[in-house]
């Protein structure tokens, strides 16, 4: 038994390395396969209103590339910078010179933050809506809770933030759109996030709750006396959310880490609106942390995940859930 | 409810105004694009302890003037200064320079100011003045470009010496750029350091005392100022890049000023009534449509019939109406958007033509089909026009005005870079920029139609606009450098590289306690003016 569980958590690791492997080359390529180069974004704005004659452009781009290593080849910039990830350096931002390492542990927090709120307020619209529509599935509650989930999955986050903003922030005194990361400006957010993020898991629970109320141990406790909100809340709401929970780590994951265009509606500070910034400023180092910031946050959230799942449910093979 | 009647009587309104051919601005619309005025007040009814928040799409990227994307925000925020400087009216005025006097063609000497001081309480003394543009000239290769062939010499603690390669008579100009902000060299050090702001030193009527890069600048008076003082106590300065939640922080008055407030939401925020009201005022610069006379895809472009026919095939009035609602102004000449240049506005494009459009497309073969769309060798006249930024509506417009003429228009949007890599393959027919005309105009024209300017993307290379180039740079004579300037704007409009459009607009939410603001061409770095304040 023990050389099992040995052999699957070296199995886990090399899994998880050459993911790694495979992510950062990925990663390294996709960001040097775009349109331009940080360079040419770094002329934009200025070449026209330059003195700058063709040739001092040439030999400006010719020192820029040497300063950012840039004139390097391709598989030799890899591995400096892979080196220097290995060793917790992530570099330098090519914008402002800053250590993207700063960078991103400046605006992790308020990602942190709007994601949690917004998975607080999505899991728990998903978990009451979920309870509420199951009680007589196909009644009035049943299709109002589904009209919900279409709504919420169909809308786009950029106009529902738009929407959200046009109704609470009117005055001067309402939602205050601009400002540092807060909880009065984190709310509406986080709203917004959860009533994006609710409709699938909440479509999951309601079919796994109907279908556990069909089941004889219910149907027992219903012969025996048992209300509705007993049922669900000691009877069925268990079994039923196990397999929820398997997509809440990635749903987490996304929320901290890819709610751009909310943090870009709403103006709040954390790595969406950071990564958009470099992505649109070709800042090489930025993004190449961010994505490794990101895939260290989906293995994350999906362990911790998988270890409340195995808590709800102990059938389920902690080790194999441990690997994803 | 009743905000949609009010939407529908003020819908009703703009109708009326239109069909009777008042279509002014009315008092609570926005401000006529030409407009020079904003709510004024006596300077004793402002408040002189004001505090403002300013909203706009960017904050610097970093305290320190080389940096990238930083100097122009620091000086719109009253952050910095620069030896000259530019108004509104497109004169050149001295700024932390007392005087700037040409004492040859390539001489001037340049008097400081006495008693400035950078924040820090260090002197601006001739001497930190050129360690200043030295330290550009080192790490800011933008602001080099303005002083490239400029010798600096230390005369007296308060005069400097500066020594032209070439004889050249707009230093002044050179000297206004943004790039060119005089900062305490010392402090900084030898490479970018501008991310605190007990390093920032710079001078201005205001100080930073917080800095978010991207995202706040918190600004307090600057109690060494060596001018007039600000009535701003403090100014909040914050980002919000999204254009539409800039649009909302207008409507619900959030913010003091708000910068560069988008076209499709100037009517929602006219007709809201609310506490701030709408500035609009056209840039100096002018937004063309520039040609590839080398396209491979499409060699029509080639012919200058073919692109003067797109030039007088556009209809400016109609595109400003769709396009930005009304509020810029059609441009028929590249020059025409500097205010210093009046008589740009009778050269080029001066009127819609689609006869004559039509007549130069006959004339180069390309003939009507009977599609409408012109065709000669079994080809079809077709353009690729790639849009970026806020020219997407322009883009329509255009494909649809070009399409009456019978050239299809193959339109894309997307980022700038993607042009840029078209451009670099030359793989390309059109694409839209506005570039500033108002500055050094020769090396600007320069850098769009010189043999060697970087901006010259049609690659023209014509011995007129090399001679007119020398004359509007050297000649002794000042009203010939300016015939030689128009002349070579008109000359810009015949060889067509681009096809001139209309300025960009530049729409500022401006709260109605706010005195003193004033609409700049340069707006982008003349948003806080130094009379500025709230009302008492």
């Amino acid at each position: 038994m023990r050389t099992s569980t040995a052999s699957k958590l070296t199995r886990a690791v090399a899994g998880l390395v050459g993911t790694l492997a495979i992510v950062s080359v990925g990663v390294f390529a996709l960001v040097r396969s775009a349109p331009g180069d940080p360079i040419d974004v770094e002329l934009g704005p200025l070449l026209g209103q330059s003195g700058l004659t063709v040739v001092e452009v040439a030999e400006f781009r010719a020192a820029r590339e040497r300063e950012l290593g840039l004139d390097r080849p391709i598989p030799e910039q890899y591995r400096r910078w892979l080196a220097r990830v290995v060793r917790g350096d992530l570099g330098v931002s090519f914008r402002n010179r800053r250590p993207v390492r700063d960078e991103l542990v400046r605006h992790l927090p308020a990602s942190l933050a709007l994601g949690g709120a917004g998975l607080t307020v999505g899991v728990g619209l998903a978990g009451g809506l979920a309870a509420l529509a199951s009680r007589r599935p196909g009644g009035p509650v049943d299709h109002a809770v589904r009209v919900f989930s279409l709504v919420g999955a169909s809308l786009p986050a950029f106009l529902s933030g738009l929407l959200a903003l046009s109704v609470f922030a009117r005055t001067s005194g309402g939602y205050q759109i601009t400002g540092p990361a807060s909880f009065g400006r984190l709310w509406l957010p986080a709203l917004v996030l959860g009533v994006a993020t609710a409709p699938t898991p909440l479509r999951l629970l309601r079919s796994a709750l109907v279908t556990e109320r069909g089941r004889l141990y219910a149907v027992a406790a219903v012969a025996r006396g048992v209300g509705p909100t007993r049922l669900v809340a000691r009877h069925t709401a268990r079994p039923a959310v196990a397999p929820v929970l398997s997509m809440a780590g990635i749903t987490l994951a996304g929320l901290v880490t890819g709610s751009i265009l909310t943090e870009t509606v709403f103006s709040w500070p954390g790595l969406g609106r950071l990564v958009v910034d470099a992505i649109e400023s070709q800042d090489y180092p930025v993004v190449q942390g961010y994505v490794l910031v990101v895939f260290a946050f989906v293995v994350v959230a999906n362990a911790v995940a998988g270890a409340l799942q195995r808590l709800v449910d102990p059938t389920v093979d902690a080790a194999a859930l441990a690997v994803t | 409810m009743r905000r949609s009647v009010g939407r529908l009587v003020g819908g009703a309104l703009a109708v009326a105004l239109l069909v009777t051919g008042c279509g002014g601005s009315g008092s609570d619309g926005p401000r006529a694009a030409g407009s020079t005025t904003a709510p004024q007040a006596s300077a004793s009814t402002v408040n002189r302890e004001s505090e403002l928040t300013i909203v706009t799409f960017r904050v610097a990227g970093t305290l320190d003037p080389v940096g990238t994307l930083s100097a122009s925000y620091l000086r719109s925020h009253g952050a910095g200064e620069a030896l000259m400087k530019i108004a509104a009216d497109g004169s050149v005025q001295p700024e932390l320079a007392k005087a700037l006097e040409q004492t040859s063609p390539t001489t001037w000497t340049l008097s400081l100011r006495p008693n400035v001081r950078f924040w820090s309480g260090a002197p601006v003394d001739a001497a930190a003045v050129k360690a200043s543009l030295e330290r550009t000239r080192v790490l800011d290769s933008f602001g080099a470009s303005f002083i490239k062939d400029v010798d600096i010499a230390v005369i007296d603690p308060l005069t400097i010496r500066l020594t032209t390669s070439e004889p050249g008579y707009t230093l002044g100009q050179s000297l206004a750029f943004y790039q060119l902000l005089i900062h305490n060299a010392a402090s900084y050090g030898p490479a970018l350091n501008g991310n605190d702001v007990k390093i920032a030193d710079l001078t201005g009527p205001l100080r930073p005392v917080s800095f978010t890069a991207k995202t706040e600048m918190v600004l307090e008076r600057n109690p060494g100022y060596w001018g007039q003082p600000s009535p701003i106590r403090r100014l909040t300065v914050r980002e919000v890049a999204d254009p539409q939640a800039r649009a909302q922080v207008a409507l619900a008055g959030q913010a003091s000023i708000v910068q560069d407030v988008p076209a499709d939401r100037a009517k929602e925020i006219r007709n809201a009534k609310g506490p701030l009201e709408l500035v609009a005022f056209p840039a100096a610069n002018t937004n063309a449509i520039y040609l590839n006379p080398a396209s491979t895809k499409s060699p029509a472009l080639a012919d200058v019939r073919v692109r003067q026919a797109l030039g007088w095939g556009t209809d400016r009035a109609q595109l400003v109406e769709i396009a930005t609602e009304g509020l810029s102004k059609p441009m028929p000449s590249w020059l025409a958007s500097n205010p210093s240049f009046p008589e740009a506005a009778a050269q080029g494009f001066t009127s819609f033509d689609a006869a004559k459009s039509g007549r130069l497309l006959d004339e180069a073969g390309w003939r009507l089909g009977s599609a409408g769309v012109r065709q000669k060798d079994g080809q079809d006249l077709t353009v690729r026009l790639m849009t970026w930024g806020t020219e997407k509506a322009m883009g329509e417009v255009i494909q649809a005005q070009w399409k009456r003429i019978g050239v299809k228009v193959d339109l894309s949007h997307g980022e700038h870079t993607v042009i840029s890599e078209a451009r670099k393959v030359n793989d390309w027919d059109a694409f839209t920029e506005a570039w500033t005309t108002l500055g050094d105009t020769p090396s600007l024209l320069a850098n769009k139609v010189g043999r060697t300017g970087s901006g010259n993307y049609a690659e023209i290379d014509d011995q007129r606009v090399e001679d007119l180039l020398a004359k509007a740079r050297s000649s002794a004579d000042a009203a010939e450098r300016k015939k030689a300037m128009l002349d070579l704007n008109a000359l810009i409009s015949d060889v067509a590289p681009l096809v001139p459009t209309y300025p960009r607009l530049q729409l500022t939410a401006v709260a109605k306690n706010v005195q003193g603001f004033v609409p700049h061409p340069l707006q982008y770095e003349n948003i806080f003016q130094i009379a500025m304040g709230l009302s008492a």
